[in-house]
This record gives C-alpha cells, sequence and structure tokens, in this order.
C-alpha cells in the first residue's frame, strides 16, 4: 500500500483503529527503512512538542497567547517545572498587589477546551454611566434635513480628531489580532509580539461625544490606542519611498509603576504621493435588496458614487453591477471621458426584488477581468450596509474565488454604508480574503474623503501585506504588555479561518504602540552563568546579545511579488521619565488618562491631574491641534468627576 | 523493535534529566515554542489541541468545524514545518536516527 505521510502521522498518533489499515500500514513500514526514519522522526518530534507544552509554566487561557498571570507570581508555585534556575519576578508596587485576576481552568466541563473563569476586583471610580452608542444618525438627520441635535454636532464641528479621522482613512481595528488583553506576556515564552496596524479611528470622537454629554464612558469602551493614536506625533519620515517605513523607538521608566518602563513603537511611513500612479479599473456590486430602501443606505452609495464620477481620471473605468434584485450589469465598464454616461447611469440605480449575491460577484468579476488593466489598480468594490453575506449559497467556494482573483491582481474591497460604527464582521473579513480594504460610511460628510477620496488614493497603495513585529530579548526583558489593542468584546463569527490580515498601507500612515516591560533581573553577568551550563555539556556559541528588542516590518511593496524585511535592533537605557520627549510623555499621559478611564489594573496611582500636568508640559507643536484639545476633555473628565463625587456627598 | 509497541505519546519525566540534559532540552523546548508561535493560526490551534489537551481527531474536528481529514493534514503541516525549522536552525535531535 502506498502510504502517504499525513496517514503515517495519524497512526502515529494513534488515530487509525481499523485493524486492517494498521496491519497494512505496519506491512509498509517494515518494508521501508526510509518510512521508518520518517516515522522516528516523526516520534521524537513529538515527544519533544509534548515536553515543551508540558514546560509552559502558565496554561493558556486561548490558543493565541501565553498570558503571564502575575509577574508578582512565584514561578516555582507553578506545576513542577525544569525551569527552577529561573528567579523570582521582580515584585511590584502596592497598587498591583491589591489586584489579583485568577484564572482557573475547569476541566471537569464538556467542553474541552475548559472554561476560563476570571475575576476582577471592583473598581474604584465613580459608578461608571453606560455609553450610548456613539450614532452618526443624528448627523445624518441633520444634514439630511431631519430634526437635529445639536450638542453631538457642535462637538464634532470643532473636534480636530474627527476631522482627523475622516481625513486620514482610518479603519476600525483588525478583529485577527492575537489579543494581549491587558495581561503581561512572558518574553521567554512568547519573544513575538505583533503590533495591529490599525484601530478604530472614531476611539477619540465616541470619548468626546460622551464627554460632551456629561458622562464618563464605560470602562471597557475606552480604547486606549484608539486615544493614543488620535495624536499627531512628529516622528522624522522616510525621504525615499524604496524604504517606505521608518522605526522610531524610545524607552522610558514608567511613569506609574516604579521599576518597570514603557517603551514606544512608532511606525512613520514615506508620506509623499508616489511618482506614477496607476488608473483604476473599478468594477461596483451595490446591494439593492429591501434593506437598502433607506434615506441614507442607496441614495448614500449614489451620492458616494457621484463623488468618485467627480474626481476619477479620463482614464480610470467604472462598472456598476447589483445584486440582491436580479442580479444584473447595470453599466459596463465605462472610462472616466464618458463622465455623463456614468452619471445618468447612477441616477437610475434602483431597488430590486430577490438575491443572487453569488452570481452579482462572479458577474462583477468577470467584468473586471474583461477590462483588466495590466498594471493598474483593478478591483471590485462591494457597497451595501452589512449583510453581504446572508444571501450566499455556497460560501466557502466564493470565499475561494475571492482569494483566487485577488492572488490573479483583481483585489475586493467592501464598504458598508450606515451600518453604525460596531464592527461588521461579513465586511472586513471580505476585504480580507479579497486583500482590499474595508471601511464605513455613515454620512453624506464622509463620501468626499473616506469614500471617493479613499478610492482615488487607493491608486497610492505604499505595501501591503505589512507586518509590524517586535520581538524581546529575554535577557533583558522578563514580560511585557501590549497596552491597549484589547479584543473587542462582542463574540461575533468570523467567516473564515483567521489568516494574516493583508491590509493595504498608505503613504503617510503611522501607528503607535506602547508597551510596558518588566525588566529582566537575571543574569547580571551573562557568562557567569553560562559558564556553569558550558562546564558540563559541549560549549555552546553563545551570541553577544545586548539589544531589548528587535523590532521588523515585513511588507510587500506594491507592484511587487517579493516581500522586505527593515529590521532594526533597539538597546538601550530607559531615560528619566522627565528626560523623555515630547512626543512620548504626551503618549504616556494620554495611555494614563485611559487607563484611569478603563479603571485598568495598571493605572497606578496617576490621576486627573498628574495628566493634565505632564500632557500640559509635552505639547510641542500641538500639530493639529489635537494636543491641546486632549487637554480640554480631561478637564471635562475631571470636572465630571467631581461633580458626581459632591452629588454622593449629599 | 515494532513501532507499534512503542508507547508514543509517553511523556519523558523532566526530572529524570541531568542538569546539562535539562539546559539543552529547555533551549529546545523554547526553540519549539517559538517556532510553533509562527505556525499560522489554524495549524497552532490543531497543534495545542493535539498535543496539550489531548484531543483526538475526531474530537478537534468537532471543536474547530472542520472535517477529520482536513485535521491530519493541518496537523502533519504543522509538524512538517516545525521539523523544517529545527533542521534549518542546526538542530541534531534527529541525527542519532
Amino acid at each position: 500500500m502506498k502510504l502517504d505521510e499525513t496517514k503515517l502521522t495519524a497512526y502515529l498518533l494513534g488515530e487509525i483503529t481499523d485493524p486492517e489499515q494498521c496491519r497494512a500500514i505496519e506491512e509498509a513500514l517494515a518494508a521501508s527503512p526510509d518510512l521508518q526514519r520518517k516515522a522516528e522522526e516523526i516520534r521524537v518530534l513529538q515527544n519533544h512538542l509534548q515536553d515543551a507544552f508540558d514546560a509552559e509554566s502558565y496554561t493558556p487561557a486561548q490558543f493565541t497567547g501565553i498570558p503571564v498571570n502575575f509577574p508578582k507570581l512565584n514561578l516555582e508555585d507553578q506545576k513542577s517545572s525544569p525551569f527552577h534556575w529561573l528567579p523570582l519576578v521582580s515584585g511590584l508596587a502596592a497598587s498591583l498587589a491589591l489586584v489579583c485576576a485568577f484564572v482557573l481552568l475547569d476541566f471537569g466541563s464538556s467542553d474541552p477546551r475548559g472554561s476560563v473563569i476570571v475575576s476582577d476586583p471592583g473598581n474604584t471610580l465613580a459608578d461608571p454611566v453606560a455609553l450610548e452608542n456613539f450614532d452618526l444618525s443624528m448627523i445624518r438627520s441633520d444634514l439630511l434635513g431631519g430634526s437635529a441635535t445639536w450638542s453631538d454636532s457642535q462637538v464634532l464641528a470643532k473636534s480636530p480628531f474627527y476631522k482627523l479621522a475622516l481625513e486620514s482613512m482610518m479603519l476600525p481595528a483588525a478583529s485577527d489580532v492575537s489579543g494581549h488583553g491587558d495581561t503581561f506576556l512572558s518574553a521567554f515564552q512568547k519573544p513575538y509580539s505583533e503590533v495591529p496596524l490599525f484601530w478604530d479611528g472614531f476611539g477619540m470622537t465616541r470619548l468626546e461625544l460622551a464627554l460632551g454629554r456629561g458622562k464618563l464612558p464605560e470602562p471597557d469602551a475606552v480604547q486606549v490606542e484608539a486615544l493614543v493614536n488620535a495624536i499627531v506625533y512628529d516622528y522624522e519620515t522616510p525621504e525615499e519611498p524604496e524604504e517606505p517605513f521608518a522605526l522610531h523607538m524610545e524607552q522610558t521608566e514608567s511613569p506609574w509603576t516604579e521599576g518597570q518602563t514603557l517603551l514606544r513603537v512608532g511606525l512613520q511611513s514615506y508620506d509623499k504621493p508616489l511618482e506614477s500612479p496607476r488608473n483604476s479599473n473599478w468594477v461596483f456590486l451595490v446591494d439593492v435588496s429591501g434593506s437598502m430602501d433607506e434615506p441614507d443606505k442607496l441614495p448614500l452609495i449614489k451620492a458616494g458614487l457621484n463623488a468618485l464620477a467627480e474626481s476619477m481620471s479620463p482614464r480610470d473605468r467604472v462598472a456598476i453591477v447589483t445584486y440582491g434584485g436580479s442580479s444584473s450589469v447595470h453599466l459596463t465598464s465605462t472610462l472616466g471621458l464618458d463622465r455623463q454616461r456614468i452619471i445618468d447611469s447612477i441616477s437610475a440605480l434602483d431597488l430590486g426584488v430577490g438575491s443572487d449575491t453569488d452570481d452579482g460577484i462572479l458577474e462583477a468579476y468577470r467584468i473586471a477581468e474583461d477590462s483588466y488593466m495590466e498594471g493598474g489598480n483593478n478591483r471590485v468594490i462591494v457597497c451595501t450596509d452589512g449583510d453581504v453575506m446572508l444571501g450566499v449559497r455556497d460560501s466557502r467556494q466564493l470565499q475561494q474565488t475571492i482569494g483566487r482573483f485577488a492572488e490573479k491582481g483583481i483585489t475586493l474591497s467592501a464598504y458598508g454604508f450606515s451600518v453604525g460604527l460596531g464592527r461588521h464582521d461579513g465586511i472586513e473579513s471580505l476585504a480580507k480574503i479579497g486583500e482590499g480594504g474595508f471601511g464605513y460610511i455613515d454620512s453624506p460628510l464622509d463620501l468626499k474623503n473616506s469614500f471617493a477620496g479613499r478610492l482615488t488614493g487607493e491608486v497610492t497603495t505604499l505595501a501591503r501585506d505589512v507586518k509590524l513585529e517586535v520581538e524581546f530579548n529575554p535577557e533583558k526583558v522578563e514580560s511585557y504588555r501590549l497596552i491597549g489593542f484589547e479584543e473587542n468584546n462582542e463574540e461575533q463569527p468570523l467567516l473564515v479561518d483567521s489568516r494574516p490580515s493583508t491590509l493595504e498601507v498608505f503613504p503617510g500612515h503611522t501607528v503607535t504602540a506602547l508597551y510596558e516591560l518588566i525588566p529582566s533581573e537575571i543574569l547580571q553577568d551573562p557568562k557567569s552563568q553560562g559558564a556553569e551550563i558550558a562546564a558540563l555539556s559541549e560549549p555552546v556559541e553563545e551570541e553577544p546579545v545586548a539589544e531589548l528588542v528587535t523590532v521588523r516590518v515585513h511588507y510587500q511593496p506594491e507592484g511587487r511579488t517579493q516581500e522586505e524585511l527593515i529590521e532594526v535592533l533597539f538597546s538601550g537605557e530607559p531615560s528619566p521619565f522627565e528626560e523623555a520627549s515630547d512626543d512620548l510623555r504626551f503618549a504616556a499621559a494620554v495611555t494614563g488618562f485611559g487607563q484611569i478611564l478603563r479603571n485598568s489594573p495598571y493605572k497606578g496611582d496617576v490621576d486627573f491631574n498628574w495628566v493634565l500636568s505632564t500632557a500640559g508640559g509635552a505639547v510641542g507643536n500641538n500639530s493639529g491641534g489635537t494636543r491641546t484639545q486632549f487637554l480640554e476633555m480631561v478637564r471635562q473628565a475631571e470636572a465630571i468627576t467631581n461633580s458626581d463625587y459632591s452629588a454622593a456627598d449629599k | 523493535m515494532s513501532l507499534v509497541d512503542t508507547p508514543i505519546m509517553e511523556h519523558k519525566p523532566s526530572d529524570e534529566l541531568r542538569p546539562d540534559q535539562e539546559a539543552e532540552s529547555h533551549d529546545l523546548s523554547r526553540a519549539l515554542l517559538r517556532y510553533v508561535d509562527r505556525l499560522t493560526p489554524a495549524q497552532q490551534e490543531v497543534l495545542r489541541l493535539k498535543f496539550q489537551s489531548g484531543l483526538s481527531y475526531k474530537e478537534i474536528a468537532e471543536v474547530t468545524d472542520k472535517s477529520v481529514n482536513h485535521v491530519g493534514v493541518i496537523l502533519h503541516q504543522a509538524l512538517k514545518r516545525l521539523k523544517a525549522h529545527l533542521t534549518d536552525s542546526g538542530e541534531t535531535i534527529f541525527n542519532e536516527l
């Protein structure tokens, strides 16, 4: 019998129970020394894997992370570990000692993975008031002539954060981030940390609206990374598009926990428009099903398409296919030159009956292929209110098709119109398989920038498949915590297996991530420890290791298939906090503020006063007015908290 | 010695190792875990469900909503990948074979 290796593995793991098959496999093995060797290799590997997993001192609460629950915990208390020579983790400030999250695994439950129970101590702030979901319908109705609520509009109108969010085309947080949550991870066990490149661009605005209404936000709703990234930093930009990313690291003492440090990792991309923008071949796939019959749905899409028709270049092409009705080709691929024809066809878009999503998508790809532009920007763009996958007959087949076309150079993007500001995994997953972009449009305000501007801006994609990775050196770092970027609380079923995100990065994109580090106290003199081990075994060549972290950006430059890598080693002692740069001190102040609002166990003993004085002293250039606006928000939060307390006294 | 007789999943008690062996195995475990982290999320999940939680292919298939065959393929690919990482980095554990 021809024995394939997958079957061999299965047999070795005891998965094959049929005696006939077992006999056949054994015969095949006996006859082939080569197979025997392969089998032995698998066996050896399995044993070592088993050892490695057993040796993990902490049982993972989820499969993509190995949380170190509390640095305070003595490693020796865990189940027997061969690593007893690791020292006790350095003690922490008393504030941390007050907060313990106990993670218990219940192996008796029917779920084979066990269940995780986390108990959380009570918060110390005044009772949090629930944050109503940021509802842009007020803006919508405002602009479309309905009844208006001015206070929210006024807040948004004067908010530089809102303007920046619209202008800079930020996307909602990537949903497949391997969640670090608010926990420290061991640098020894999990030295690699991936920094998400995107976050909720409206995170700061949500906070503004809550404060504008005189309320503190719900702790879980505060997204620290969104606050930190809403501020404009003065990073130097790369000179050449050939090296499109610059990394800016800085380390300082943690202002809220003694003995710990803050590491800022900043990514700044080349920010000038690229030399020769490509022409576009767009095929819009518009949802005309019943649910689109709202004044802020199909009409909004039509307005968006009009905005695009006005800004597209004569050499670009656009076609429109509808679905959710009798899927039909509404407009065949037309050059921008023929503007009137495009505008007329947009006017004529109307609702249909029935549903035929699969055919609609295939039709759109067919058109994109027929008018394919060599070296151009070829895209299918799905426009819907969110129910995009409901009418699909065969989703696996569809996903495969979309993935195949993406490989062939026809990407798929997805836009949700009037979906509201919650995440909608259907749209995001679709865009991810299609390797295109995604976005949410809620008002005519968004169209010019977030929709038309985005689409015409996509011809200047800088890079795709960008992955920002930080590797910690366990000899310098005991454990680390990525601040913010917690996974969204709602469980939404994902369409596909989590695949690496292949979102695109445009010129000027910047991201700032803050890590809190617990430095390693082992090995003041690495050589003495090494010498002990060396005496007992073969001498091993040790590389001199002095860096704190190695930061890497993997990316694929637009238009090329070769993957590139930028790698930077960062070392050095942390500066005293007062000597850190304006950018870092301000970011720390914003983080401190976010942690107070979240009632984070790591917030230490900083308060609003500390935030105000720290941020106030680090205003720097105040680019975009974001820093003074932030100070305003902190004062508001302080006033709200004080009035809550004085009300409680009565 | 027939491979059938050899217990595959027998766990070597770590405290029976000599200190130098312990250090070596510590390095290897650490390297292995690092490589595991480099696998795709699907591979990592299946690997851990198998070797950490001790589920059978069938149980893994149920939990991850895949077919049993698919699970077998993912697991095999994961092991193959790990082996390649180890060999590339100069690991000698396969040399005695």
